[in-house]
């Protein structure tokens, strides 16, 4: 099909690398026009587009100014930004979100973090229409990518992003070439939402089997950021916060959950729930990364505690 | 820590880095400054940096190959990459 629009009027809203990726995407796409950027931080200019904060955005002036630019289509991704039904109305729907998780199981925040937790081997990202409710808007393109047995909660994340923005590329050069864009609703009963709070708890318990537990720790583990909800953690006996980055299967033991095993290669090995044993690889306290050396002081420590 | 990547490869992803932090930041800053802890950079400003030298520079990041308990600066941020298999 011809590019029928000679100037497809597209705003956007994102924060961070995909955001100005996406930005800088439409504005330099043939066919298509960059009509403004909301961004919290605005990290990249494209020439006189006006840059303005999510929160004008939603704002009654902001919504006044949309109507003013009448943009076709508003593109979102990387943002928490609820948009109000006035802002939806304005932009006569078309408003797409690029969601950093297959929909519709898994819908809401840190949905990543727990795809890992699960066990999942895949992942993805989801095109869908923004309407009042979260997330639950029909999906307009989804791309499945696998999760690594080495992925973290930041590694998975940010392929997500990566990928988010080359799905929402795709979907635009669709838009720009006057594509009638296939739409599936979703189930409503289907759709999962995970929310913050849910995902606060970083306490790690024995007596779950090994698998889940590594799943655990790896989900956590947003290094050298600061996690957006948990690092996986226990006290030593001393009153130390152990915080846990990577651990591996050390084998079996008729050990209690929780015991330890002594040190492999210079690191814990402490019995799970399912009678299989984790060598905890990578661990810190106070920032500091935890070597055979601290290792024996710490649970020296823990032994006079 | 290991720090085996090559030097050339570092340099590389040394030299992106400042051109990122340089739009990202007005303060003054060399290849020491701890950026966290002087405020130059927050997380979502630290995880577009690792993703745009990430995309410029083919290398991804490996944050095991070194220990950032004494600062996060350019210097050891270079050093966690490492050229993509």
């Amino acid at each position: 099909m011809s590019r029928a629009h000679a100037g497809l009027r597209i705003l956007v809203l994102g924060n961070g690398y995909a955001g100005a990726r996406v930005a800088g995407m439409v504005a330099s796409l043939p066919g298509a026009e960059l009509a403004g950027f909301a961004t919290a931080q605005p990290t990249a200019e494209f020439g006189d587009v006006p840059v303005i904060s999510p929160d004008f955005l939603i704002s009654p002036p902001g919504i006044a100014w949309v109507r003013a630019r009448a943009p076709e289509w508003l593109l979102c991704i990387n943002t928490t930004v609820l948009l109000p039904s006035a802002l939806l109305d304005a932009l006569a729907g078309k408003a797409l979100n690029c969601h950093p998780g297959p929909l519709p199981e898994y819908g809401g925040l840190h949905a990543h973090q727990w795809a890992i937790r699960h066990g999942a081997r895949m992942y993805g990202v989801t095109v869908h229409r923004i309407t009042p409710r979260l997330d639950a808007g029909p999906i307009v393109a989804i791309r499945r990518f696998p999760i690594r047995d080495s992925d973290t909660g930041l590694t998975l994340f940010r392929t997500a992003l990566v990928q988010g923005v080359l799905l929402l590329t795709t979907v635009t050069t669709r838009l720009v070439d006057g594509e009638m864009l296939a739409e599936t609703r979703q189930d409503p009963h289907a759709l999962r939402l995970y929310r913050h709070r849910e995902a606060l708890d970083g306490r790690i318990d024995w007596r779950l089997p090994a698998r889940a537990l590594i799943d655990f720790v790896r989900a956590g583990n947003y290094e050298p950021l600061q996690s957006p909800t948990y690092t996986a953690s226990f006290v030593t006996p001393s009153g130390a916060t152990v915080e846990v980055l990577r651990c591996a299967p050390a084998g079996e033991t008729r050990a209690a959950p929780g015991t330890w095993l002594g040190l492999h290669a210079g690191a814990p090995v402490i019995a799970c729930g399912d009678g299989q044993a984790l060598t905890l690889v990578r661990a810190r306290v106070d920032g500091r990364i935890l070597n055979a050396t601290t290792w024996r002081d710490l649970i020296r420590e823990a032994s006079h505690a | 820590m290991t720090t085996t990547i090559q030097k050339p490869y570092r340099d590389n992803v040394l030299a992106l880095l400042t051109v990122f932090m340089q739009r990202a930041s007005a303060a003054p800053f060399d290849d020491a400054t701890p950026l966290l802890e002087a405020g130059l950079l927050d997380s979502q400003a630290l995880l577009d940096l690792i993703l745009e030298v990430e995309n410029a520079s083919g290398c991804v990041f490996d944050p095991e190959r070194v220990d950032f308990a004494d600062g996060l600066t350019l210097h050891r941020l270079a050093s966690a990459f490492v050229p993509a298999q």
